[in-house]
């Protein structure tokens, strides 16, 4: 037997290369681009394809409500720019006459995502929970499709010594307060 | 009959640099003829990503090279995906001699040799930190140190003249940023630091965020720090890393490959100006 232990990998560009993996070879998907549009209006970080549809992936790496934001920001790219697209990707590449799917990949998703996202949105939407395991140097990717109902992740309550640990920062000596005024500094 | 001498390795890499808009002057291979003040050691460290890093630091190398600088790499990477040995793969040059050493030799460009950090002699430099010199050597390089994310690793080391670290914008990313430059303050007082927003856009927002972030760090730490701009990602900067060919080779347009030569250029500028002189 094996026992895979959760690994906290913290660079979202590696995250996002596994994921991308996992988008090819795990739901076998054709990846026909990496980051398109732009941070000011809407982005998608990877645009993939099949033979039925067309799926519009973000995938969060920190905060889901950035994320969210952006996947919805990067729908509407997309709906606004299709004629544009259209004209630089080859037909061979992509159809963009097949239905698009809002595609989220995310370590955790808050309670009721899926009701919420099925009566707030016209948009076909699959949420996905990945979990990384093994090693840093050797990582396995777990994916699951969400369902009706998932389990909550709870917002703790701001602890100063949860954070500096959470960031592996104990050393840089920061107390409670300069990291309070630093936040305070850059929400201002 | 004689033989003659074969065109150098990685030729049509070579031509697109000098096809590029820096000028004619500062190509001069294997001469630094624009630099009032060589420094000899840069940090590089993206406390967020080390691929990241690991990938701003093999650009760099081979702009600096380009600029004339020569150029060594001490590589702590501690995973093969964000190995600069991995990212440069289809450009490397390896000695068996010598396992914990790989070159890249570029016709026209100084050479750039990456060291294996934790293997030979800075693997010994590391048990006993203090004690070492690990930015000197007597080819006059610039070495380039692509080091482990770890507070400890900074404060074991002997402080670099400059560092460039790589952030992302949001406000645990910020804060980790922050925790970095006052150890590297505390370490060093007379190290410059460059500040790099990992994939911001440039404009309003990413200058309101610096403008706050270097606001803070100078009331409560008294230094200044420089920003360098954003890193936008772009499809090409995937490509390259999966085509292990660092990006400022790629001859067509990308706005990944115009910020990691804007990162230089400034760099450079601040050499120009000698103000690491007098900091």
């Amino acid at each position: 037997m094996r026992l895979l232990k959760p690994v906290d990998i913290t660079d979202p560009a590696r995250v996002i290369r596994l994921c991308a993996q996992w988008i090819k070879e795990g739901l076998g998907l054709k990846i026909v681009e990496y980051r398109i549009g732009n941070t000011f209006t809407g982005s998608i970080d990877i645009l993939a394809t099949d033979s039925s549809k067309i799926y519009l992936v973000t995938i969060n790496t920190d905060r889901l409500s950035d994320a969210l934001l952006g996947a919805l920001r990067g729908y509407g790219w997309y709906i606004e720019n299709l004629g544009f697209l259209t004209r630089i990707y080859q037909p061979s590449e992509i159809d963009f006459s097949l239905p698009p799917v809002l595609m989220i990949l995310s370590a955790s998703f808050p309670p009721e995502i899926t009701s919420i996202l099925r009566h707030g949105l016209k948009a076909d939407v699959r949420l996905f929970r990945y979990l990384i395991l093994g090693s840093e140097d050797d990582p396995d990717l777990y994916v699951e499709e969400l369902g009706g109902t998932q389990i909550a992740v709870d917002a703790a309550p701001f602890d100063p010594a949860a954070l500096k640990q959470e960031l592996g920062i104990e050393e840089a000596g920061l107390t409670d307060e300069e990291i309070k005024e630093f936040l305070t500094a850059m929400r201002t | 009959m004689k033989e003659r001498p074969k065109l150098g390795r990685g030729l049509p890499d070579v031509s697109k640099f000098f096809l590029s808009d820096a000028s004619h002057q500062e190509q001069n291979a294997g001469e630094v003829t624009c630099s009032t003040f060589a420094p000899e050691s840069l940090y590089i460290c993206s406390p967020g990503s080390p691929l990241i890093q690991s990938i701003v630091t093999a650009n760099l190398a081979l702009e600096l090279a380009r600029h004339g600088h020569r150029v060594r790499i001490q590589d702590f990477s501690t995973s093969n995906e964000t190995r600069l040995s991995t990212l440069m793969g289809s450009i490397l040059f390896r000695d068996d001699r010598d396992p914990g050493k790989a070159f890249v030799r570029l016709y026209g460009l100084p050479e750039i040799m990456i060291e294996d950090g934790f293997s030979g002699d800075l693997g010994k430099e590391k048990e006993s930190p203090h004690e070492a010199e690990p930015y000197r050597d007597d080819t006059g390089s610039l070495t380039l140190v692509n080091a482990p994310v770890l507070l400890d690793f900074i404060q074991g080391r002997a402080p670099s003249d400059e560092y460039i670290i790589l952030t992302m914008t949001d406000e645990k990313s910020l804060l980790k940023c922050y925790a970095y430059i006052k150890v590297i303050h505390a370490h060093g007082e007379s190290s410059r630091v460059h500040v790099v927003f990992d994939d911001a856009v440039n404009g309003i927002n990413s200058d309101t965020v610096f403008r706050k972030f270097a606001g803070f760090i100078n009331e409560r730490l008294g230094f200044e720090v420089d920003y360098f701009g954003s890193l936008l990602h772009d499809e090409h900067l995937e490509r390259s890393i999966s085509e292990e060919r660092p990006l400022v080779l790629f001859d067509g347009i990308s706005i990944t490959k115009d910020a990691l030569i804007r990162i230089c250029s400034l760099l450079l500028e601040g050499y120009k100006e000698g103000r690491l002189t007098e900091p």
